[in-house]
Protein backbone atom coordinates (compact mmCIF):
# COMPACT_ATOMS: atom_id res chain seq x y z
CA UNK A 1 0.00 0.00 0.00
CA UNK A 2 1.02 3.76 -0.46
CA UNK A 3 2.43 5.49 2.71
CA UNK A 4 0.29 7.62 4.28
CA UNK A 5 0.62 11.08 4.67
CA UNK A 6 1.06 12.58 8.16
CA UNK A 7 0.87 16.59 9.12
CA UNK A 8 2.38 17.55 12.09
CA UNK A 9 5.42 18.09 14.12
CA UNK A 10 6.69 14.78 16.71
CA UNK A 11 6.83 17.00 19.13
CA UNK A 12 3.24 16.81 19.74
CA UNK A 13 2.00 13.97 21.68
CA UNK A 14 -1.12 13.16 19.54
CA UNK A 15 0.88 13.19 15.96
CA UNK A 16 2.98 10.47 18.36
CA UNK A 17 -0.48 8.17 18.92
CA UNK A 18 -0.51 7.76 14.82
CA UNK A 19 3.00 7.39 14.77
CA UNK A 20 3.04 4.62 17.10
CA UNK A 21 0.39 2.90 15.27
CA UNK A 22 1.41 3.37 12.48
CA UNK A 23 4.88 1.44 13.15
CA UNK A 24 2.92 -1.06 15.02
CA UNK A 25 0.53 -2.04 12.44
CA UNK A 26 2.98 -1.88 10.04
CA UNK A 27 2.22 1.11 7.89
CA UNK A 28 4.64 3.58 6.06
CA UNK A 29 3.81 7.34 6.90
CA UNK A 30 5.70 10.34 5.16
CA UNK A 31 5.70 12.81 8.00
CA UNK A 32 5.33 16.41 6.64
CA UNK A 33 6.23 19.39 8.87
CA UNK A 34 3.10 21.48 10.02
CA UNK A 35 4.81 23.31 12.78
CA UNK A 36 2.15 25.48 15.27
CA UNK A 37 4.57 27.19 17.00
CA UNK A 38 5.14 29.48 13.55
CA UNK A 39 1.32 29.27 12.63
CA UNK A 40 2.04 26.73 9.50
CA UNK A 41 -1.14 25.28 9.93
CA UNK A 42 -2.76 28.26 9.51
CA UNK A 43 -1.71 28.39 6.05
CA UNK A 44 -4.12 28.72 3.17
CA UNK A 45 -1.87 25.46 1.79
CA UNK A 46 -2.96 23.51 4.91
CA UNK A 47 -6.43 24.69 5.62
CA UNK A 48 -7.50 23.63 1.89
CA UNK A 49 -6.55 20.08 3.23
CA UNK A 50 -7.88 20.54 6.98
CA UNK A 51 -10.39 23.81 7.89
CA UNK A 52 -9.98 22.99 11.50
CA UNK A 53 -5.89 23.36 11.38
CA UNK A 54 -5.41 20.66 14.13
CA UNK A 55 -2.55 17.90 14.00
CA UNK A 56 -2.20 15.27 13.50
CA UNK A 57 -3.91 15.26 10.27
CA UNK A 58 -3.69 11.81 8.21
CA UNK A 59 -3.95 11.53 4.06
CA UNK A 60 -4.73 8.10 3.22
CA UNK A 61 -5.41 7.99 -0.48
CA UNK A 62 -8.64 10.05 -0.36
CA UNK A 63 -9.78 9.79 2.85
CA UNK A 64 -8.67 12.90 5.24
CA UNK A 65 -9.19 12.68 8.20
CA UNK A 66 -8.16 14.64 12.41
CA UNK A 67 -8.31 13.62 15.79
CA UNK A 68 -5.59 11.24 16.62
CA UNK A 69 -7.47 8.18 18.73
CA UNK A 70 -9.93 8.40 15.79
CA UNK A 71 -7.16 7.95 12.78
CA UNK A 72 -5.23 5.29 15.49
CA UNK A 73 -8.12 2.86 15.42
CA UNK A 74 -8.76 3.05 12.05
CA UNK A 75 -5.31 2.29 11.22
CA UNK A 76 -5.69 -0.49 13.00
CA UNK A 77 -9.86 -1.17 12.17
CA UNK A 78 -8.21 -1.20 7.97
CA UNK A 79 -5.12 -2.61 7.76
CA UNK A 80 -3.59 -4.61 10.71
CA UNK A 81 -2.85 -8.11 10.82
CA UNK A 82 -5.62 -9.43 13.49
CA UNK A 83 -7.40 -7.06 16.17
CA UNK A 84 -4.97 -6.96 19.18
CA UNK A 85 -4.35 -3.84 18.80
CA UNK A 86 -7.58 -2.68 19.32
CA UNK A 87 -9.97 -5.86 20.41
CA UNK A 88 -13.08 -5.99 18.83
CA UNK A 89 -14.85 -7.96 21.94
CA UNK A 90 -17.29 -5.11 23.12
CA UNK A 91 -16.15 -5.38 26.67
CA UNK A 92 -12.13 -5.04 25.81
CA UNK A 93 -12.94 -2.61 22.83
CA UNK A 94 -15.07 -1.10 25.72
CA UNK A 95 -12.02 -0.52 28.59
CA UNK A 96 -9.19 0.39 25.66
CA UNK A 97 -12.34 3.33 24.71
CA UNK A 98 -12.75 4.65 27.97
CA UNK A 99 -8.73 4.71 28.28
CA UNK A 100 -8.27 6.94 25.31
CA UNK A 101 -11.07 8.95 26.45
CA UNK A 102 -9.37 9.02 29.62
CA UNK A 103 -6.29 10.33 27.75
CA UNK A 104 -7.77 12.86 25.99
CA UNK A 105 -10.19 14.44 29.22
CA UNK A 106 -8.02 13.39 31.89
CA UNK A 107 -4.70 13.00 31.62
CA UNK A 108 -3.26 15.15 28.50
CA UNK A 109 -5.90 17.85 30.20
CA UNK A 110 -4.20 17.49 33.10
CA UNK A 111 -0.64 18.18 32.01
CA UNK A 112 -2.08 21.04 28.99
CA UNK A 113 -3.75 22.96 31.94
CA UNK A 114 -0.27 23.35 33.53
CA UNK A 115 2.02 23.42 31.09
CA UNK A 116 0.07 25.13 28.48
CA UNK A 117 0.27 28.81 30.32
CA UNK A 118 4.04 28.70 30.00
CA UNK A 119 4.14 27.35 26.77
CA UNK A 120 2.03 30.03 25.04
CA UNK A 121 2.98 33.14 26.88
CA UNK A 122 -0.17 33.22 29.24
CA UNK A 123 1.79 34.52 31.79
CA UNK A 124 -0.34 33.81 34.37
CA UNK A 125 0.69 31.81 37.54
CA UNK A 126 -0.97 28.06 37.23
CA UNK A 127 -3.95 27.69 40.17
CA UNK A 128 -3.08 25.22 42.82
CA UNK A 129 -6.34 23.14 42.01
CA UNK A 130 -4.59 21.84 38.49
CA UNK A 131 -1.57 20.25 40.42
CA UNK A 132 -3.85 18.23 43.00
CA UNK A 133 -5.76 17.22 39.43
CA UNK A 134 -2.75 15.77 37.64
CA UNK A 135 -1.74 14.31 40.86
CA UNK A 136 -5.09 12.25 41.19
CA UNK A 137 -5.37 11.66 37.34
CA UNK A 138 -1.83 9.89 37.61
CA UNK A 139 -2.88 7.84 40.92
CA UNK A 140 -5.51 6.64 38.73
CA UNK A 141 -3.43 5.89 35.50
CA UNK A 142 -1.03 4.06 38.03
CA UNK A 143 -3.53 1.95 39.37
CA UNK A 144 -4.08 1.22 35.57
CA UNK A 145 -1.38 -0.43 35.07
CA UNK A 146 -0.55 -1.76 37.95
CA UNK A 147 0.38 -5.81 38.77
CA UNK A 148 1.66 -5.60 35.20
CA UNK A 149 -1.47 -4.88 33.29
CA UNK A 150 -1.39 -3.23 30.01
CA UNK A 151 -3.64 -0.50 30.40
CA UNK A 152 -6.71 -1.37 29.38
CA UNK A 153 -6.44 -4.28 31.41
CA UNK A 154 -5.51 -5.95 28.60
CA UNK A 155 -2.41 -8.68 28.61
CA UNK A 156 -1.31 -6.90 25.51
CA UNK A 157 -0.61 -3.86 24.11
CA UNK A 158 -3.38 -1.69 22.55
CA UNK A 159 -3.97 1.81 21.14
CA UNK A 160 -5.03 2.82 24.76
CA UNK A 161 -1.36 1.89 25.86
CA UNK A 162 0.35 4.20 22.77
CA UNK A 163 -2.16 7.19 23.75
CA UNK A 164 -1.16 6.97 27.40
CA UNK B 1 -34.36 -6.85 27.42
CA UNK B 2 -31.17 -5.79 29.52
CA UNK B 3 -31.42 -3.81 32.25
CA UNK B 4 -28.03 -1.65 32.84
CA UNK B 5 -28.00 1.35 35.92
CA UNK B 6 -27.01 4.77 35.05
CA UNK B 7 -25.40 6.66 37.60
CA UNK B 8 -25.84 10.82 37.20
CA UNK B 9 -27.73 13.72 36.74
CA UNK B 10 -29.93 14.76 33.61
CA UNK B 11 -28.60 18.21 33.24
CA UNK B 12 -25.26 16.94 32.43
CA UNK B 13 -24.60 16.47 28.61
CA UNK B 14 -22.33 13.08 28.59
CA UNK B 15 -25.22 11.45 30.67
CA UNK B 16 -27.95 12.42 28.27
CA UNK B 17 -25.63 10.60 25.32
CA UNK B 18 -25.98 7.29 27.62
CA UNK B 19 -29.89 7.93 27.40
CA UNK B 20 -30.70 8.31 24.39
CA UNK B 21 -27.75 5.48 23.18
CA UNK B 22 -30.09 3.56 25.61
CA UNK B 23 -33.12 4.56 24.10
CA UNK B 24 -32.40 4.09 20.60
CA UNK B 25 -30.84 0.52 20.29
CA UNK B 26 -33.83 -0.55 22.89
CA UNK B 27 -31.89 -1.12 26.28
CA UNK B 28 -33.38 -0.21 29.51
CA UNK B 29 -31.78 1.73 31.92
CA UNK B 30 -32.29 2.50 35.85
CA UNK B 31 -31.59 6.23 36.31
CA UNK B 32 -29.47 6.73 39.64
CA UNK B 33 -29.42 10.44 40.81
CA UNK B 34 -26.39 11.64 42.14
CA UNK B 35 -26.32 14.99 43.41
CA UNK B 36 -23.11 16.34 42.79
CA UNK B 37 -23.69 19.74 44.55
CA UNK B 38 -24.37 17.64 47.75
CA UNK B 39 -21.26 15.61 47.59
CA UNK B 40 -22.79 11.88 46.33
CA UNK B 41 -20.21 11.36 43.80
CA UNK B 42 -17.37 11.40 46.66
CA UNK B 43 -19.20 9.01 49.11
CA UNK B 44 -17.21 5.56 49.89
CA UNK B 45 -20.33 3.78 48.35
CA UNK B 46 -19.88 5.81 45.25
CA UNK B 47 -16.32 5.95 45.19
CA UNK B 48 -16.41 1.91 45.77
CA UNK B 49 -18.51 1.58 41.77
CA UNK B 50 -16.15 4.17 40.21
CA UNK B 51 -13.12 6.13 42.06
CA UNK B 52 -13.03 8.27 39.31
CA UNK B 53 -16.23 9.68 40.80
CA UNK B 54 -18.06 11.11 37.72
CA UNK B 55 -20.51 10.75 35.23
CA UNK B 56 -22.39 9.42 33.47
CA UNK B 57 -20.84 5.74 35.06
CA UNK B 58 -22.99 2.62 33.95
CA UNK B 59 -23.04 -0.49 35.69
CA UNK B 60 -23.61 -3.51 33.48
CA UNK B 61 -23.54 -6.93 35.32
CA UNK B 62 -19.87 -7.14 36.00
CA UNK B 63 -18.60 -4.06 33.65
CA UNK B 64 -18.30 -0.96 35.49
CA UNK B 65 -17.10 2.18 33.11
CA UNK B 66 -17.14 5.84 32.71
CA UNK B 67 -16.80 8.14 29.57
CA UNK B 68 -20.03 8.44 27.98
CA UNK B 69 -18.55 7.85 24.55
CA UNK B 70 -17.12 4.98 25.10
CA UNK B 71 -20.01 3.36 27.11
CA UNK B 72 -22.47 4.54 24.05
CA UNK B 73 -20.07 2.26 21.54
CA UNK B 74 -20.62 -0.32 23.56
CA UNK B 75 -24.18 0.01 23.95
CA UNK B 76 -24.60 -0.52 20.22
CA UNK B 77 -21.67 -3.05 20.13
CA UNK B 78 -23.05 -5.44 22.46
CA UNK B 79 -27.05 -4.73 21.95
CA UNK B 80 -27.40 -3.41 19.17
CA UNK B 81 -29.50 -5.47 16.38
CA UNK B 82 -27.17 -4.27 13.80
CA UNK B 83 -24.16 -1.89 13.46
CA UNK B 84 -25.99 1.51 11.79
CA UNK B 85 -25.62 3.38 15.08
CA UNK B 86 -21.67 2.81 15.12
CA UNK B 87 -21.12 1.19 11.66
CA UNK B 88 -18.31 -0.96 11.61
CA UNK B 89 -16.71 -0.28 7.85
CA UNK B 90 -12.81 1.19 8.60
CA UNK B 91 -13.73 4.48 6.83
CA UNK B 92 -17.00 4.86 8.32
CA UNK B 93 -16.02 3.95 12.27
CA UNK B 94 -13.24 6.76 11.07
CA UNK B 95 -15.85 9.30 10.81
CA UNK B 96 -17.83 8.52 13.73
CA UNK B 97 -14.94 8.62 16.29
CA UNK B 98 -13.59 11.65 14.51
CA UNK B 99 -17.19 13.31 15.29
CA UNK B 100 -17.15 12.12 18.71
CA UNK B 101 -13.84 13.13 19.50
CA UNK B 102 -14.23 16.68 18.13
CA UNK B 103 -17.43 16.89 20.31
CA UNK B 104 -15.66 16.29 23.74
CA UNK B 105 -12.52 18.09 22.57
CA UNK B 106 -13.72 21.01 20.60
CA UNK B 107 -17.29 21.49 20.47
CA UNK B 108 -18.24 20.43 24.46
CA UNK B 109 -14.60 21.85 25.23
CA UNK B 110 -15.70 25.25 23.78
CA UNK B 111 -18.77 25.57 25.51
CA UNK B 112 -17.34 24.50 28.70
CA UNK B 113 -14.65 27.35 28.37
CA UNK B 114 -17.81 30.10 27.95
CA UNK B 115 -20.42 28.73 30.56
CA UNK B 116 -18.16 27.27 33.39
CA UNK B 117 -16.69 29.62 34.57
CA UNK B 118 -19.95 31.55 35.20
CA UNK B 119 -21.64 28.46 36.79
CA UNK B 120 -18.90 27.51 38.86
CA UNK B 121 -17.10 30.73 39.96
CA UNK B 122 -13.46 30.01 39.08
CA UNK B 123 -11.75 30.89 36.39
CA UNK B 124 -11.89 34.05 34.36
CA UNK B 125 -14.97 34.90 32.87
CA UNK B 126 -14.99 34.07 29.08
CA UNK B 127 -14.09 37.04 26.76
CA UNK B 128 -13.64 37.34 22.88
CA UNK B 129 -11.19 34.43 22.95
CA UNK B 130 -13.53 32.21 23.93
CA UNK B 131 -16.73 33.73 21.90
CA UNK B 132 -14.65 34.06 18.54
CA UNK B 133 -13.77 29.94 19.37
CA UNK B 134 -17.53 29.11 19.70
CA UNK B 135 -18.31 31.00 16.49
CA UNK B 136 -15.44 29.01 14.54
CA UNK B 137 -16.43 25.61 15.88
CA UNK B 138 -20.29 26.59 15.28
CA UNK B 139 -18.79 26.81 11.61
CA UNK B 140 -17.45 23.36 11.97
CA UNK B 141 -20.49 22.29 12.98
CA UNK B 142 -23.06 23.61 10.58
CA UNK B 143 -20.90 22.82 7.64
CA UNK B 144 -21.13 18.79 9.24
CA UNK B 145 -24.42 18.66 8.43
CA UNK B 146 -25.43 21.13 5.42
CA UNK B 147 -27.04 19.35 2.88
CA UNK B 148 -29.41 16.88 5.19
CA UNK B 149 -26.34 15.06 6.27
CA UNK B 150 -25.87 13.24 9.64
CA UNK B 151 -22.99 14.50 11.49
CA UNK B 152 -20.62 11.92 10.12
CA UNK B 153 -21.55 11.86 6.52
CA UNK B 154 -23.47 9.11 6.98
CA UNK B 155 -27.14 7.92 5.90
CA UNK B 156 -28.59 6.98 9.08
CA UNK B 157 -28.41 8.79 12.42
CA UNK B 158 -25.07 7.59 14.98
CA UNK B 159 -23.96 8.13 18.15
CA UNK B 160 -21.71 10.79 16.58
CA UNK B 161 -25.02 12.75 16.27
CA UNK B 162 -26.50 11.32 20.26
CA UNK B 163 -23.17 12.94 21.16
CA UNK B 164 -23.12 16.60 19.29
CA UNK B 165 -27.05 16.50 19.82
CA UNK B 166 -26.32 16.47 23.69
CA UNK B 167 -24.52 19.40 23.18
CA UNK B 168 -26.03 21.56 20.99
CA UNK B 169 -29.14 21.64 22.73
CA UNK B 170 -27.57 22.22 25.80
CA UNK B 171 -25.64 25.30 24.67
CA UNK B 172 -29.23 26.21 22.96
CA UNK B 173 -30.86 26.19 26.33
CA UNK B 174 -28.09 27.75 28.08
CA UNK B 175 -29.19 30.78 25.84
CA UNK B 176 -25.97 32.60 26.33
CA UNK B 177 -26.13 36.23 25.46
CA UNK B 178 -24.02 37.48 22.79
CA UNK B 179 -24.17 34.49 21.11
CA UNK B 180 -26.53 34.23 18.20
CA UNK B 181 -27.09 30.82 16.86
CA UNK B 182 -29.10 31.90 13.78
CA UNK B 183 -26.26 31.92 11.42
CA UNK B 184 -26.03 28.55 11.61
CA UNK B 185 -28.84 27.75 9.75
CA UNK B 186 -28.21 23.55 9.48
CA UNK B 187 -28.07 22.74 13.03
CA UNK B 188 -31.92 23.13 13.63
CA UNK B 189 -33.09 20.86 10.68
CA UNK B 190 -30.55 18.49 11.60
CA UNK B 191 -31.51 18.20 15.45
CA UNK B 192 -35.06 18.18 14.46
CA UNK B 193 -34.23 15.12 12.41
CA UNK B 194 -32.45 13.44 15.17
CA UNK B 195 -35.05 14.43 17.54
CA UNK B 196 -37.91 12.23 15.91
CA UNK B 197 -35.70 9.47 15.58
CA UNK B 198 -34.86 9.42 19.19
CA UNK B 199 -37.46 7.50 21.34
CA UNK B 200 -38.41 9.02 24.38
CA UNK B 201 -36.42 12.38 23.47
CA UNK B 202 -37.90 14.41 25.77
CA UNK B 203 -36.69 12.07 28.90
CA UNK B 204 -33.51 10.97 27.28
CA UNK B 205 -32.39 14.47 26.59
CA UNK B 206 -34.89 17.49 26.41
CA UNK B 207 -35.78 17.75 30.10
CA UNK B 208 -32.39 17.85 31.09
CA UNK B 209 -31.02 20.14 28.65
CA UNK B 210 -33.90 22.34 29.85
CA UNK B 211 -32.37 21.45 33.37
CA UNK B 212 -28.63 22.66 32.50
CA UNK B 213 -29.97 25.51 30.64
CA UNK B 214 -32.13 26.82 33.93
CA UNK B 215 -29.24 26.22 36.13
CA UNK B 216 -26.94 28.27 33.81
CA UNK B 217 -29.21 31.03 33.51
CA UNK B 218 -29.73 31.48 37.29
CA UNK B 219 -25.99 31.47 37.89
CA UNK B 220 -26.13 34.09 35.21
CA UNK B 221 -28.55 36.14 37.00
CA UNK B 222 -26.62 36.26 40.32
Amino acid sequence: MAPIDLYGINLSAPVRIVQMTAECVGVKYNLKKVDLRTGEHLQQEFLKINPMHTIPTVIDGDIVMSESRAISGYLVNRYAMDDSLYPKDPVTRARVDQRLYFDMGFLYKAIADIIYPTIFGIGKPVREDKFHKLKEVLGWLDGFVAEDKFAAGTDHLTVADLAL
Amino acid sequence: MTTIDLYGLQLSAPVRIVQMTAECIGVNYNFKKLDLMAGEHMTPEFLKINPMHNIPTVVDGDLTMNESRAIAGYLVAKYGKDDTMYPKDPVDRLRVDQRLYFDMGVFYKAFGDIVYPTMFGNGTPAGEKEFNRMKEVLGWMDGFVADGKFAAGTDQMTIADLALVATYTTLKEAGIADLDLSPYGNLEPWFEKCKAAIPNYEKANGEGAAMFGGFYKSKVSN
